[in-house]
């Protein structure tokens, strides 16, 4: 008889105790990216593309579009939707749009571009859309879940749905970098980060790092349009600092203007009202 | 002075220009291009001036244009007429031949730097009292050009796709000045002519 009350006390331990052992993860770690180099540079074997001097006949020409993610670190349930990633896209061409030497921007749908592509790839993006830069977009971020000492609680089942014991850290980094095609020349990158920490019980984890995932891409992608205007003024003043690293022509059949801006006018109209002030004085 | 008439001309100069603005489609009829111009649309060469690629750069140009116009008119009935005859083709062809590459122009700033620069140098003959005012109004426009010259960058545009003008000004400039020449040459020829009668009465403005 005492063995039998033994039996069912260990058997029912055991069943108050496994779902607490099924929530108590441990830890855990979630990765996904896009790279650049991966897309650029494909093949170790490859010889290294060295680039020339390039030359940026103005005005430009722009494609924006996401790399591809590679075959490694791609999850399907990927929490950078394609509609977010659109969004970003019209941000980036926004910021160029906005630049008088741009002429045109073109978006460039994901599906355009070939995982490892490579600078082909790009020549026929440059043939299709008449693009003389590209600026591609990547993107890379993990995602850590740790416990903490107060996963002790989730031995009591309730503990699993309101103490939140589980530590999440999300780390963010997208990137902007630009090339211009016929050189194979990078021009200049612009990075956007955010990390983010948090805390989730372990019933509602899988949901938290969703949103956590969801909220380090737009906290990047705002980051990246603002260093993007940064990254675009500095290379600006490069250029200007050092005319060697990149030759500026403008295309023919440009259209031309003349500017008789404020300063001018405000100049030329205190002249002429304090001479015609004067005369009607007298 | 009643600046009266002045304006009124000066206005009239100006409507086309806000009127095109708005309308578009005769704008590309009567824009500054080079192929249209070989082709035989030298009308392009008046016209083209008073295109505008956007309200800001239609205002700034209009409003030096109109002041110095103004002024122009009231100095001499017509003075402003003659000015936009003789300087609008001129720019347009030193235009032509200073910048090749360059396929369409727009904007009445090179007229209106023409207009001060002949401004400036009519009453700087004829207002010696206050020479001060007109030199000041042609250092305004030498500071002008010379920005232009040293700060002139590639990257800058007035509007996308749409690049400062290296020449507009200073051709401009060139323009007023080759009017206001010859207008003195004119002068001084009406005055070695013996008068066929009776001198007129004497006009309240005399200028040229």
């Amino acid at each position: 008889m005492t063995s039998r009350i033994s039996s069912l006390f260990v058997v029912g331990a055991l069943a108050l105790a496994l779902p607490g052992c099924a929530m108590w993860s441990g830890g855990s770690r979630q990765h996904q990216s896009s790279s650049v180099v991966q897309f650029l540079y494909p093949d170790k074997d490859q010889p290294f593309i060295v680039p020339s001097i390039p030359t940026l006949r103005l005005p430009l020409r722009v494609g924006v579009a996401f790399v591809p993610p590679g075959q490694h670190g791609y999850q399907s349930s990927s929490s950078f939707p394609e509609a977010r990633k659109s969004e970003l896209l019209r941000q980036i061409a926004g910021e160029f749009k906005a630049l008088p030497f741009v002429q045109s921007i073109e978006v460039i749908p994901t599906t355009y571009l070939r995982p490892g592509g490579g600078f082909e790839n790009l020549d026929q993006l440059r043939a299709l859309m008449g693009i003389d830069v590209a600026v591609l977009i990547a993107y890379d971020q993990a995602q850590v879940t740790n416990d903490t000492a107060w996963t002790f609680a989730y031995w009591t089942i309730i503990g699993a749905y309101v103490v939140p014991a589980q530590k999440n850290d999300t780390h963010t980094l997208t990137e902007a970098v630009v090339y211009d095609i016929a050189s194979r020349k990078l021009l200049f990158r612009a990075p956007g980060v955010s990390a983010i920490k948090g805390h989730a019980t372990a019933v509602r984890n899988d949901e938290e790092m969703l949103a956590d995932s969801a909220r380090g891409f737009n906290e990047a992608a705002l980051d990246l349009t603002t260093n993007l205007k940064s990254e675009l003024e500095l290379f600006k003043t490069r250029i200007k600092e050092a005319p060697d690293e990149v030759r500026i022509e403008h295309k023919p059949g440009y259209s031309g203007a003349g500017s008789l801006q404020g300063w001018f006018a405000a100049g030329a109209l205190a002249l002429l009202a304090g001479r015609f002030l004067r005369r009607s004085r007298r | 002075m009643n600046p009266a008439p002045g304006l009124r001309a000066a206005g009239w100069v100006l409507l086309p220009a806000f009127l095109l603005h708005l309308w578009p489609q005769a704008a590309s009829a009567l824009r500054f291009e080079r192929d249209a111009i070989g082709a035989g649309e030298w009308w392009r060469l008046w016209s083209g001036h008073w295109v505008h690629f956007s309200a800001p750069h239609l205002f700034w140009d209009a409003l030096v244009l109109g002041l110095a116009g103004t002024w122009l008119e009231h100095r001499r009935r017509g003075l402003l007429a003659w000015h936009l005859l003789a300087t609008a083709p001129a720019v347009s062809l030193l235009l032509l031949g200073l910048e090749e590459d360059m396929r369409v122009y727009g904007g009445l700033s090179g007229l209106g730097v023409g207009a001060i620069v002949l401004l400036a140098l009519t009453e700087l003959v004829s207002d010696r009292e206050h020479r001060a005012w007109w030199i000041a109004l042609l250092a305004l426009v030498a500071a002008k050009i010379g920005a232009e010259a040293a700060t002139a960058s590639p990257w800058f545009a007035l509007e996308p796709g749409i690049r400062l003008s290296a020449w507009a000004h200073p051709a401009g400039a060139l323009s007023g000045l080759l009017v206001f020449a010859a207008l003195r040459l004119a002068r001084s020829v009406r005055r070695t002519r013996p008068a066929p009668g009776p001198p007129d009465s004497a006009s309240e403005v005399t200028v040229f």
